[in-house]
């Protein structure tokens, strides 16, 4: 319930909340300084920033539910805020209020050796579970996002990984987690619903509950903490790169689907020219020179295991795949050049190439959603048409980086024997001027329905109203989205926690 | 994207792009991801790791910019503690420039410039640095008389009055500060046993600009930079070698701006190096210790020198490098620069203090550097069981 | 929607077994309903037993549970504690395979769909189910949604169903994951935001009806092989089944008691006293390499097991291409592997003299976990007490029951307030009159 907010002037409840927020955090970790709030209105997203009121810097679980409990009384909002790598808008505070920075929250706590887990913070990166599991044998899942994104987060969001076809998606590998609640409770599910569990996969007790923080940003309570499942680091690891020319994605998505159904690699990545040119490359000028001599589309195809026979059966097993569908592979220097990215180490480099892209234009606007492997040629050549009408007649006089709709990447991922598919479609948008955000999402506009009518799925409701799959697909989800409203107006009935996403406005919210 | 500043001078018009393309990747707060070794030292910006908000990172500074530009943002003197904090060591600068195609680090010198433009800088702890470079030539409000002081009785060639093949500028620190001032001496002392035809400017010599340079009055640097550019084509030497490596990028890179100098500038390293693997310095003394080198940024990351310290400590009989888990291009700031360690020493030090518990966990015994900077800096942070030591006080050590 | 009538047995009675139309659908007989429910337990809550033929009969039956404020029962393993009056929907009548999809490998079910039903067609299309290894019903759909453990546990995920329909007591329809979307074609698992169906996997249908669903299939291997290793002790049965767990050796990796081998496989000489079958399939290369790297990681172990003759691997390769079923004195759990002599001599302890004890292991995820089952053969009537007595002990000791009902459930879900009051709200969310299988898992 409110305090005193009838009262009392924005400012006022803020000033007041946050000398109590200094109390639970101590006085330099909660300021609401605008020269540090403007640190938290954007992300990578188009969406229009706007910053928090306040910002508050815990530590621990426990100042956490004191911070949600105190923010609950002056009605704030409360935006989590693991490392601000949120490609959707799901940082930015559109309502302001609380952004709960969790950067001091950044410990990989436990690794289990023998039972393949890891107890981490929601700030603990990527890259720095990647670098302590490696040193035992083992390791993450790598995602298609940079090594400086929050694993916790990254995985409670359905992250996509390079090796999705064996080990399936981000919730797959969530073993348990803590979550306070909206109302300030904690909540421990899985593995940690115990604390004499151990680390064991599979969901429960009972009615899976946990599912309701997936992909949620926040909106049905802050995690504080996940067990997730590591994997073994294979012995053997060697690339096979096939290459295919021309924009459509027939012939690759086959290949990849029979791929996946033939379970033998370990990991499968597309990349078109550009995006390849990007990764291989320390700079700007140099992918430019590159990506001329490369072909139009490279599925790199990971394979391998514990022994040089496995390595040699797994690659048997493609060659056949290869022979079946006629798939061309890429010459020598592209496999010297790959075999770079081989060593252990090499999922840096690839994790590394979303960044690069941002060479191009500083951000990437991605769309990425769910179909069948046979669907994904229909959905990008419609794409290229959508960025050609978008972006094609870019004036190069207002702005010095027209688009040329050839940097249209596409990311086809496989999914558990290519049962179905996650297709990405990235344009670059220039954020650096007004014209390129308006062109980004007129696109985000013809895209996002488009999709939605054609049978993609967006398994992530992310963005604002300008630019979101939320807005637009979440209500057409019938009964669950009847749901959706029902479950978060009960665990959250002032709507406080990251309101305005999920696609719930704030009277579906029943506020 | 908000009306921007309508004044066409704004320094932060040349950075609005980048300002505004910061994607949020985040790699500017670590290390190359590739070369992470340990991660309880991963993190390579010294003002984020100590602050922990968004602005004190690239990220959070280009935000800053932004709000500055769109005229969202007023000084006050928590921006200028964001701003001054950071003591442009580069990090952000190598990796986003590799990964996102944009220079932080111009961002943050063009925050500085605006500052001083507008007036909310020099900060008060900078302003005595100024007067004193503007009064006496040097930073440490030392009078000029005393610059040459560290060379008495050495019978150093005046480089103005005799033809010499190498210029050796000292530069203001070690010129001035008493427990620096030894390796001036311990660096002409290798010259002049390698038989290398060397000068000095003593007391003409000016100060190079780094600190209004880095600081941000750009305008002071400017006025001192095209001075020295003049004086030291004057000179005419083939080289000019430097022992400080905030001179060495000074006179290397940011002299370009103003037609550069006609020498092949270096640092005194490098000479050293050049005549170790030429035969022209022979290292024949045993000297055991276990060290581990500081990559100074103006030497590192502003230079690119990182193997030739290296290969003269390989040279060096009875030394083993053990390397800190972020080296190189990825080294972490001393702390000390842009002017951080006179306007928040206790920043400064607590950086220092991060860097030698680094130092710590390689098991060495001695810092290793080539900077006066990092050698107060990181000096004052070392205990008992770890030495500071300038690189060529080793190849002294060492020499027949 | 019809107005609430209020209790009237005798009347909802009658409108049921009207509706059901087909007296074969119906039966209000006392031996039949008392199946149904825990042995021991009164039936008389429980007014009849419906068999629907589709989804519009079951929107007939919650209607009139609506109206006369009965609740919906499903059936559980072991048995019904029915509190309130109502009715049991069984769904064998609804036992239609609607599609067997082998490009994108889903069989699309409805609820009443039997492993022994499906079987046969898929052989003939090349495709295959991931069989149960302790399934409670002979319904695919339920084996999915309950998350049943799965024979090859140790590689594919334990969770084998992608989307499904289902209706929620006030007879709305719910389609899971991308079916939510009337355009979707792809049948993708995750929902379109915030994973909420999950909550009906392991909540024997308390949140919902099934109504259809799709299953995964897998692609038939180029080759098969099966190989059998015997050992004299648990211990090292197990340090060999996760040592190739761990290497991704082996589709089928199953550890199992001299007891449960009989129990699956027959009489044989050649059983040791622990036993691990390794299920092998690929290239004809990759199955080859498999068998000869079983033996090479017991080697690394420093274990010599027994090989399986070939009478023996022969049955084990039968036994691993049908469903096992659970018997009804049994229960499984999950732990680590570092903890299994623990909580098996705890279990052990308890059951000692209760009948004829069976184990079975089997790594789940590359032996990241590990299920453990016992069952009790040739009970004695000590044997459900004992059972009943030890499962709360064993999962405050840490063992993981992932799917609990009844007394059990509460007693786990209560260990932390906040676990037990969400599961509260979601009830009440999806099912406010506490109609379906009400309190068999969720006490409201």
């Amino acid at each position: 319930m409110a305090v005193k907010q009838v009262d009392m002037t924005t400012k006022e409840v803020y000033t007041e909340l946050l000398g109590k927020l200094k109390k639970i955090v101590g006085d330099e970790w909660a300021t609401d300084d605008p020269v540090i709030l403007i640190g938290y209105s954007r992300d990578q997203s188009l969406e229009t920033a706007h910053n928090p009121n306040v910002v508050v810097l815990p530590e621990s679980t426990e100042q956490v539910v004191k911070i949600v409990k105190t923010a609950r009384e002056y009605n704030a909002p409360v935006i989590p805020w693991s490392t601000g790598g949120n490609t959707g808008g799901g940082c930015i505070p559109q309502r302001g209020g609380v952004t709960v920075d969790m950067r001091r929250m950044d410990k990989v706590l436990d690794i289990d050796v023998e039972n393949m887990s890891v107890r981490i913070q929601p700030a603990a990166t990527f890259g720095k579970v990647y670098v302590e599991a490696e040193k035992v044998g083992l390791r993450n899942a790598v995602p298609s996002a940079p090594a400086s994104v929050s694993m916790l987060a990254n995985h409670l969001d359905k992250g996509v990984f390079q090796v999705s076809n064996k080990y399936g998606v981000g919730t797959d590998s969530i073993l348990g987690l803590v979550i306070v609640l909206p109302d300030g409770e904690i909540l421990r599910t899985g593995c940690l619903q115990q604390d004499n569990y151990g680390s064991i996969c599979v969901e429960g007790p009972g009615p899976d509950i946990s599912g309701i923080f997936h992909a949620s940003m926040g909106t049905m309570g802050i995690c504080t903490e996940m067990v997730a499942q590591l994997y073994p680091l294979p012995a053997h690891e060697e690339i096979m790169p096939a290459e295919f020319a021309g924009d459509d994605l027939d012939a690759v998505s086959e290949f990849l689907r029979q791929v996946a159904r033939e379970d033998c690699s370990l990991e499968t990545i597309l990349f078109q020219d550009g995006y390849l040119a990007l990764g291989l490359t320390p700079n700007q000028d140099g992918a430019e020179t590159l990506r001329p001599q490369m072909p139009r589309q490279s599925a790199l195809v990971y394979y391998g295991g514990e022994t040089e026979e496995e390595l040699e059966i797994r690659r048997e097993q493609l060659d056949v795949i290869v022979e079946r569908t006629g798939t061309e592979l890429s010459p020598d220097m592209m496999l010297e050049l790959l075999k770079e990215l081989v060593p252990w180490k090499r999922v840096f480099k690839i994790i590394q190439v979303t960044p690069r892209v941002e060479r191009l234009s500083g951000c990437f606007e991605l769309f990425w959603f769910n179909i069948n492997m046979n669907q994904a040629p229909h959905f990008a050549r419609q794409f290229m048409k959508f960025a050609r009408n978008n972006f094609a007649d870019t004036n190069p006089e207002t702005s010095d980086r027209p688009y040329p709709y050839e940097e249209t990447t596409f990311y086809l991922q496989p999914l558990e024997f290519g049962r179905s598919g996650m297709l990405e479609m990235d344009a670059y948008p220039n954020q650096g001027e007004p014209e390129g955000i308006k062109r980004g999402l007129a696109m985000a506009r013809d895209v996002i329905p488009f999709i939605c009518e054609e049978g993609g799925h967006f398994d992530r409701p992310y963005g604002g109203e300008k630019s979101g799959f939320g807005w637009v697909q979440t209500p057409l989800l019938g009964t669950y989205f009847d749901l959706l409203k029902a479950v978060k107006g009960t665990l959250d009935p002032a709507n406080l926690m990251n309101p305005g996403r999920l696609g719930i406005s704030a009277d579906q919210a029943g506020v | 994207m908000s009306e921007l500043t309508k004044d066409p001078y704004d320094p932060l018009l040349q950075v609005q792009k980048d300002a505004y393309r910061c994607g949020k990747c985040m790699l500017c707060k670590y290390i190359d991801h590739e070369e992470i070794t340990d991660t309880d030292f991963m993190t390579l910006c010294p003002s984020g790791a100590r602050f922990k908000y968004e602005a004190y990172f690239a990220s959070g500074r280009q935000e800053i910019a932004r709000g500055l530009l769109e005229g969202t943002l007023e000084y006050t003197d928590s921006l200028k503690h964001v701003l001054f904090t950071c003591t442009e060591c580069g990090g952000c600068q190598v990796i986003c420039s590799e990964q996102g195609n944009k220079n932080p680090l111009k961002t943050i010198v063009a925050l500085r410039e605006r500052a001083f433009r507008d007036e909310l800088a020099p900060l008060p702890e900078h302003e005595a640095l100024i007067k004193s470079i503007e009064n006496y030539d040097n930073p440490w409000q030392q009078p000029r008389a005393r610059r040459d002081a560290w060379m008495k009785k050495m019978g150093l060639a005046d480089a103005r009055k005799q033809k010499v093949d190498v210029l050796y500028y000292v530069g203001c620190t070690m010129a001035y500060d008493p427990k620096l001032q030894n390796i001036a001496r311990t660096t002409a002392e290798i010259l002049q046993k390698a038989g290398v035809s060397f000068g000095v400017l003593g007391k003409d010599e000016l100060c190079c600009g780094s600190t209004l340079l880095r600081m941000g009055d750009y305008d002071a640097y400017e006025t001192r930079a095209r001075k020295n550019v003049d004086m030291l084509n004057s000179v005419g030497t083939e080289r000019i070698i430097t022992s400080c490596s905030g001179c060495n990028s000074v006179l290397r890179e940011e002299y370009e701006d103003f037609g550069g100098l006609d020498s092949e500038v270096m640092h005194s390293l490098e000479m050293v190096d050049d005549l170790i693997q030429s035969g022209g310095i022979k290292l024949k003394k045993p000297v055991k210790k276990k060290v581990t080198y500081h990559d100074p940024c103006h030497l590192g990351r502003y230079t690119g020198v990182y193997d030739a310290p290296r290969r003269i400590l390989e040279a060096i009989p009875g030394v083993e490098l053990v390397e800190m888990p972020r080296n190189r291009a990825n080294a972490f700031c001393c702390g000390a620069g842009a002017g951080v360690k006179t306007a928040y020493p206790d920043f400064a030090a607590w950086v220092a203090g991060e860097r030698v518990r680094e130092a710590e966990s390689t098991g060495a015994s001695a810092i290793v550097t080539a900077c006066p900077f990092c050698e107060q800096n990181l000096g004052e942070a070392t205990g008992p069981g770890m030495e500071m030591l300038d690189i060529l006080e080793l190849v002294h050590e060492s020499m027949v | 929607m019809a107005a609430r009538s209020g209790p009237n047995p005798r009347l909802a009675r009658a409108r049921l077994r009207e509706i059901m139309v087909d007296p074969a659908r119906f039966t209000d007989e006392p031996q039949v309903i008392s199946s149904y429910v825990e042995p021991g337990r009164s039936a008389d809550k429980v007014l009849c037993v419906v068999y629907p033929r589709g989804q519009a009969d079951i929107e007939h039956v919650l209607g009139i549970a609506r109206a006369y404020d009965l609740a919906v029962y499903t059936p559980i393993p072991w048995g019904l504690v029915p509190e309130r009056v109502g009715v049991v929907v069984d769904y064998k009548c609804m036992a239609q395979i609607n599609s067997i999809d082998i490009t994108n490998l889903f069989l699309d079910v409805e609820p009443g769909v039997t492993w022994e039903q499906a079987l046969p067609e898929l052989a003939t299309l090349g495709v295959r189910v991931a069989l149960p290894a302790a399934a409670r019903s002979p319904y695919i759909l339920e084996s999915a949604l309950e998350r049943e453990v799965i024979l090859p546990a140790c590689r594919f995920t334990n969770r084998q169903l992608s989307t499904f329909h289902a209706m929620l007591a006030d007879g709305r329809e719910y389609r899971s994951g991308s079916e939510a979307l009337e355009s979707s074609v792809a049948h993708w698992r995750e929902d379109g935001g915030p994973n909420i169906s999950r909550i009906f996997t392991g909540s024997r249908n308390s949140f919902g009806l099934p109504l259809r669903g799709f299953v995964f299939l897998y692609p038939e291997p180029e080759d098969r092989g099966v190989t059998v290793r015997g050992f004299s002790s648990r211990k090292q049965a197990c340090a060999l089944a996760q040592k190739c767990a761990r290497s991704e050796v082996g589709t089928e990796v199953v550890v199992l008691s001299k007891a449960k081998a009989v129990d699956l496989m027959g009489e044989d000489p050649g059983l040791s006293a622990w036993s691990v079958i390794f299920g092998l399939e690929g290239s004809a290369r990759l199955v080859a390499y498999q068998k000869k790297r079983v033996d090479e990681l017991a080697g690394e172990l420093k274990l010599k097991p027994v090989a399986g003759k070939a009478k023996l691997t022969e049955a084990a390769g039968v036994a691993l291409g049908r469903p096992w079923y659970a018997p009804q004195t049994s229960f499984g759990f999950y732990t680590n592997f570092n903890r299994v002599e623990e909580l098996s001599s705890r279990a052990e302890g308890e059951l000692k003299g209760t009948g004829r004890i069976a184990q079975m292991i089997i790594p789940v995820k590359r032996g990241a976990s590990v299920y453990v089952q016992y069952d009790v053969r040739d009970a004695k009537d000590t044997a459900s007490g004992a059972v009943k007595k030890l499962l709360p002990d064993l999962a405050d000791a840490g063992a993981f029951f992932p799917n609990p009902t009844g007394s059990l459930a509460t007693h786990i879900f209560k260990k932390q307030a906040s676990y037990m009051k969400m599961l509260k709200q979601l009830k009440e969310i999806m099912d406010p009159d506490d109609m379906l299988n009400s309190g068999q898992v969720v006490e409201v």
